[in-house]
């Protein structure tokens, strides 16, 4: 599978690439890093934006502004969202509550389902194609281009958008805090890597693919992905890896680049490290103190990837290790709560 | 390679039933499970007819002797229960659930907001988390079966609101056909919520008496729960008592309206084309329908007026929402349990609570449970923002 184009809204200034890779990274303050959109203006007429709920217009925008600039009709269109629209979600829910089940406005319950994203994506481009939507977790991105493949791998369909919204509210920012996810102290984001804490801060993006099972012309090639769904130690994990290396036929000096996880927790770095040492002369890098901790923040890993084969650089921050110059396999790594696990190969593709 | 995927096990538990033989019994004679509430907690108890299923959480446990953790919700225990059902009726060890070629694909639209109550206090407070708190997402239920179960093989949870189920098993074919995996656990589960009652209700698309699936003074839906799993595999000497084969599959976007279909049906159209195409059938192989058949005025005129178009005969069909309600994302799963057992049989089912036909189209459904041999069925599933699904089985 061919990745054609690719594009990112996240809490840096990803939809305009120049911006994200010149200046500065941002640096957020209140462990919850909320992206930064785009106008939109070309690419959703001003009425239907102000209709959409927050995880609507971010799928939708994300995808609009990624096929209109780049003149793309995809033949088939797979989302990825562990929560949703969580925010129309609770406003309905806070309806129920306020209203105690009185006459209540559907705007938040349609567009709290996490389908509304590629269906109003559909409907705004008259998309009558193939169209579904992975909801399981950490794995719903990984499972969306299982999907896509499978479809592609059917012969009929020429083209994909693969895309994947996470968005936070003040809600299941809440809900995540009880469960322990988050550190209990506010910390300046861009030093999350360097924290001894346990817990780590929360964040959100959206990520966009056009993928194509034949191109000539493309960023990077995906050669290979698996996710896993346990607890699984590193050991564990690596013996996975090799054995797709294995199959791929790749010594593990092939692998340039590698990109992990790191999200400031440390009860759960451990994974992380021993990669890193494993890949010893890989270059190394890591992202979440740019995006924060998210369970799909993988898609966001595999932007950074397309990025570093053409060339551009990254924040400086990225990077936590550099051993050449040589750019042509990169692997990812990333886990959610320890429990579920994605990995995913990416070849250099022809075009920079 | 369609034709070669069987349906080897079915879990199911609805308002008609709390096993295939019930559920079976309940369709063969008409028994609707549409009645007042008594466990849902919801001012709408009063208003509406529900399909629910009549034990409370504590009850389904003590009845099916499971030991949960205390962060079971209603949609996780309805799932552990339709999950168990399946691989012991396929007669699947637990080295067949965990080898790595078993694929586990779930559905759910209301995943853990059927504890609604707890899910807002968690949302909103800042102590005292509720037992519940990881287990709102849609995929909580299937997760906590990946670990009980400990399933190497993939696992995906599908939400394409009321078709999900049979996107789940559009993926699970696609996923056998090419050998990702030798066999799968596939289906849904939704539970009542007051989440879906007030969402439905604020569309007033419920209905105020019992569901009149294609009666020209059809007034809405009932919503109900329910959870179904089918166990396919590959069909190979070994396998023989099976409930019949699941051919092909066809998904499309009507892309016309969030939440009503459009008047030509076009995704409807492409979803039933497309399924046909890919199993190599015309429309004259097609014998009966299990048509998504909410009883709101839009989705049964355009179904209806889709299939009178397409199948150009008057073919029996009936809609199985008629038994149990709206059960979202397990209805496209259930629909089809109704079809393989219709064509196992020998028999149809009749579409209950029809009076009068649309008098516009003159299309009426099936109304008498009758002896019917066939060899192809077709099930239907429509979800909110254009989601259309069809499939095809073959007895």
């Amino acid at each position: 599978m061919f990745i054609e184009f690719s594009y990112a809204i996240s809490p840096q200034k990803t939809y305009d690439e120049s911006c994200f890779l010149d200046s500065q990274a941002i640096n957020y303050t209140n462990n919850q890093l909320q992206v930064i959109e785009p106008k939109y203006n070309e690419a959703i007429p001003l009425n239907l934006l102000r209709r959409m709920g927050r995880a609507v217009r971010l799928g939708v925008g994300g995808a609009m502004e990624m096929c209109i600039k780049n003149n793309l009709q995809p033949n088939a269109i797979i989302f990825s969202s562990a929560v949703g629209g969580l925010e129309d979600c609770i406003k309905f829910l806070n309806q129920i509550y306020v209203y105690e089940e009185g006459t209540l406005t559907p705007t938040n319950f349609v567009q709290s389902t996490p389908n509304a994203i590629a269906g109003s994506l559909a409907l705004l481009t008259k998309n009558s194609s193939y169209n579904t939507t992975h909801v399981n977790g950490a794995n719903s991105f990984l499972d969306a281009l299982l999907d896509a493949q499978l479809l592609m791998n059917e012969g009929k369909t020429s083209s994909c958008l693969l895309g994947c919204v996470e968005e936070i509210s003040s809600y299941n920012y809440n809900i995540n805090q009880l469960a322990g996810l988050y550190k209990d102290t506010f910390i300046s984001s861009l030093d999350l890597l360097k924290t001894k804490s346990k817990g780590s801060i929360c964040g959100e993006g959206a990520a966009m693919f056009y993928l194509s099972p034949h191109s000539q012309n493309y960023e990077a090639e995906i050669i290979s992905f698996f996710t896993i769904q346990k607890n699984s130690s590193a050991d564990e994990i690596l013996e996975e890896i090799e054995s797709m290396l294995n199959k791929e036929n790749l010594e593990k000096n092939a692998i340039s680049d590698l990109i992990l996880g790191y999200n400031g927790d440390q009860e759960t770095q451990q994974n992380y490290d021993s990669l890193s040492l494993f890949f010893e002369n890989s270059n190394i890098y890591a992202y979440k103190h740019l995006t924060g901790e998210y369970p799909t923040s993988v898609s966001f890993a595999l932007w950074m990837g397309i990025k570093l084969f053409k060339n551009k650089e990254l924040p400086l921050s990225c990077i936590k290790k550099v051993s050449q110059n040589i750019r042509e396999y990169v692997l990812i790594y990333n886990h959610y709560n320890s429990k579920e696990h994605s990995i995913l190969l990416l070849k250099k593709g022809t075009r920079e | 390679m369609s034709g070669s995927i069987v349906v080897s096990g079915i879990g199911i538990i609805s308002a008609i039933g709390n096993n295939i033989e019930e559920i079976h019994f309940s369709l063969k004679n008409g028994i609707c499970g549409i009645k007042r509430a008594q466990i849902l907690k919801s001012k709408y108890k009063e208003n509406f007819l529900f399909g629910e299923i009549p034990f409370s959480n504590q009850e389904l446990i003590k009845k099916y002797s499971l030991s949960l953790s205390e962060d079971y919700t209603r949609t996780d225990i309805l799932a552990e229960i339709a999950f168990q059902q399946a691989f012991q009726d396929a007669g699947w060890s637990h080295e067949c659930i965990q080898s790595n070629k078993t694929c586990f694909i779930s559905s759910s639209t209301v995943g853990g907001m059927s504890e609604i109550d707890e899910l807002y206090h968690d949302a909103i407070h800042k102590t005292n988390p509720s037992v519940f708190i990881q287990s709102y997402a849609f995929s909580a239920h299937a997760k906590k079966i990946v670990e009980r179960y400990e399933i190497k093989g993939k696992t995906a949870v599908i939400n394409t609101a009321c078709s999900s189920s049979s996107n789940a098993i559009l993926l699970a074919q696609r996923m056998i056909e090419q050998g990702y995996a030798d066999r799968a656990i596939v289906g849904g589960v939704d539970s009542l919520s007051k989440f879906t009652i007030n969402g439905f209700s604020s569309l007033s698309i419920l209905s105020q008496g019992y569901c009149k699936a294609f009666d020209q003074n059809r007034d809405g839906l009932n919503l109900g729960e329910s959870a179904v799993y089918l166990c396919l595999e590959k069909e190979s000497k070994n396998t023989k008592n099976y409930y019949g084969k699941i051919i092909s599959g066809g998904n499309a976007n009507d892309s016309f309206h969030p939440s009503a279909l459009s008047d030509d049906g076009k995704g409807i159209t492409l979803a039933i084309t497309s399924a046909l195409e890919k199993a190599k059938l015309s429309f004259e192989n097609i014998d009966f329908i299990q048509a998504h058949g909410t009883g709101t005025p839009n989705n049964d005129l355009v179904e209806t007026k889709t299939m009178k178009t397409l199948f150009k005969r008057h073919l029996p069909f009936y809609s199985s929402k008629t038994y149990v309600g709206h059960t979202l994302a397990a209805s496209g799963a259930f629909g089809i349990v109704t079809c393989l057992l219709a064509l196992k049989n020998k028999e149809i089912y009749a579409n209950l609570n029809f009076q009068q036909a649309i008098e516009e189209i003159n299309y009426p459904p099936n109304l008498i449970n009758q002896p019917f041999e066939a060899k192809y069925a077709m099930s239907n599933a429509f979800g909110f923002n254009g989601n259309c699904t069809s499939i095809i089985l073959q007895r």
